[in-house]
């Protein structure tokens, strides 16, 4: 397990244990972790798991396919270091990041 | 309605008289004849009107169902019975992956957070329109003067058709679900397909930045769409985001108007809308499709064979009590996670995130305006329509409008 943290839009921290191997938006949803919707449950289809990686970490890890590009342009408030969390593995290179999430999913 | 043979593999005890346009009467309550059904019934039946069907009658089962597409195609129809050959097959909804995960991305995208952003500013105009019409009457049949008229409106703007055609288009789209005649429902649906095929000719000849446009000149697998692809996706784009949305407007209309308690916690606690909304998507879930077994498979503990046809109804799954305590009960602050509302994996309702919007904001223009309303019974009262999506076709409120 690694330790990482989600970063609410208003600065709230929740610190959890991530399984690698998972993906974020389920290691965020099985922790309860507010701020993600998963709406299509990761089916690359709704854009309500975007979260922003530190830009470190985004260039060592999977980069986001064509399909998930396309999709983000439908999340609101995409910058550069945006992904969508269902379409991101946690690895151990996460141990300590932390991952923001935006104001708002919809 | 068309009855068939009982298949040999088909155990007699599991055999059902179940007729889905007709198993509840327009007094009764379709949610409570599920209620009923799910927690008596056997966890899968079949019933051999409109051709021969299973019909899933248990939480679990319909929720192992929806995202096994495998198993369940959704290619063959999902219609009950299926649409006759010459009616284009409803895209993206009929086809499987991973042509039908291709079809979805120019959907999926205005669809998404940030095109809802702008569809709610224009669903929010509508809706207060409407309820501005309506607040000083008193009184209103609601289906009639709201959850059937903005739903049509916001489609046509959505695709930016005049509302002109508006009635026409809202008789048609009412057939075609609700009508209890098979070939009334093929009929319909052929006029629709004719009317909009116009409209898809000139967005093809003349690209707006619509939301037809977008779909109609899209790429699948490196081709343009054929024109009864163009046609067949259009016509669900259509249907989909009415009589669902319209129904559950006139569901939470007749919760709210039942439930004072309820209307006026609302009115005064806008920001509990939400979770409000996913309890109502819970306990009165409307949607029922139909699939087509691809290969002799064990489901349930009950054989199926290669063909079978099986209803998957959504609304069973919020009133089934080994799925959900007191499932009956509308508990505001119950925040129920994965209801079945808008499906579950790939076929998951692409529209599910407008849906909420429009119904967030419904409520909270209703409530503003309206506050305090009834049924009217002197007008004959609440009328259920059953059919796959049931609904609501009369709906008569009254209030004091001084």
């Amino acid at each position: 397990m690694v330790r990482i943290t989600f970063v609410q839009h208003g600065g709230a921290e929740h610190e959890i244990e991530a399984a690698p191997g998972e993906t974020l938006m389920r290691t965020a949803l099985d922790n309860d972790v507010p701020g993600i919707i998963g709406e299509c449950g990761g089916e690359l289809a709704c854009a309500t798991c975007h979260c922003y990686l530190d830009p470190t970490l985004l260039k060592d890890i999977e980069p986001a396919s064509a399909d998930e590009l396309d999709m983000l342009q439908g999340a609101i408030d995409a910058t550069a270091d945006s992904r969508l969390s269902c379409q991101v593995l946690v690895t151990r290179g996460f141990a300590g990041t932390r991952i923001r999430l935006p104001a708002s999913q919809i | 309605m068309e009855s068939a043979r009982i298949p040999a593999h088909v155990p007699e005890h599991l055999v059902r008289d179940f007729d889905i346009f007709t198993f509840v009467g327009e007094d009764e309550d379709a949610h409570r004849a599920w209620h009923d059904q799910v927690n008596n019934g056997p966890d899968l039946f079949f019933t051999p009107h409109s051709g021969g069907f299973w019909v899933i009658n248990n939480a679990d089962l319909l929720e192992a169902a929806l995202p096994d597409w495998e198993l369940f195609s959704s290619a063959q129809g999902i219609g009950i019975p299926p649409s006759p050959a010459e009616i284009p097959p409803m895209l993206p909804i009929e086809a499987d992956d991973p042509y039908h995960k291709a079809l979805r991305r120019p959907l999926n995208l205005a669809l998404s957070p940030k095109g809802v952003v702008e569809l709610a500013k224009s669903a929010r105009e509508l809706t207060v329109g409407l309820i501005d019409t309506i607040a000083p009457q008193g009184k209103c049949e609601f289906v009639h003067d709201f959850s059937l008229k903005m739903p049509m409106e916001l489609f046509l703007r959505i695709v930016d058709i005049p509302s002109n055609d508006r009635e026409y288009l809202i008789g048609l789209a009412n057939t075609a679900i609700k009508g209890t005649v098979d070939q009334e429902r093929f009929r319909a649906m052929g006029a629709m397909n004719a009317y909009l095929s116009e409209w898809i000719d000139r967005r093809v000849a003349l690209p707006g930045t619509d939301l037809m446009s977008a779909i109609v000149n899209m790429d699948v697998d490196g081709r343009p769409l054929t024109k009864a692809e163009q046609v067949g996706y259009m016509t669900t784009v259509m249907l989909g985001g009415l009589d669902t949305v319209g129904g559950m407007m006139a569901l939470t209309t007749r919760h709210m108007a039942l439930n004072p308690g309820h209307r006026r916690y609302l009115r005064n606690h806008p920001d509990v809308i939400p979770d409000a909304i996913e309890e109502i998507l819970r306990r009165y879930a409307i949607s029922t499709v139909a699939r087509y077994v691809t290969r002799d498979s064990t489901f349930g503990g009950i054989d199926l064979k290669e063909g079978d046809r099986i209803m998957l109804p959504t609304p069973l799954h919020g009133v089934d009590e080994t799925r959900w305590d007191n499932a009956l009960e509308v508990r505001l602050d119950r925040k129920p996670r994965d209801h079945m509302a808008f499906g579950k994996g790939t076929h998951r309702c692409p529209g599910a995130i407008l849906a909420r919007a429009e119904l967030r904001i419904f409520l909270e223009e209703w409530l503003r305006r309206i506050p305090d309303f009834t049924i009217d019974e002197s007008r004959g009262g609440v009328k259920w329509e059953t059919g796959a999506v049931l609904g609501l076709k009369a709906l008569p409120l009254v209030w004091n409008a001084s």
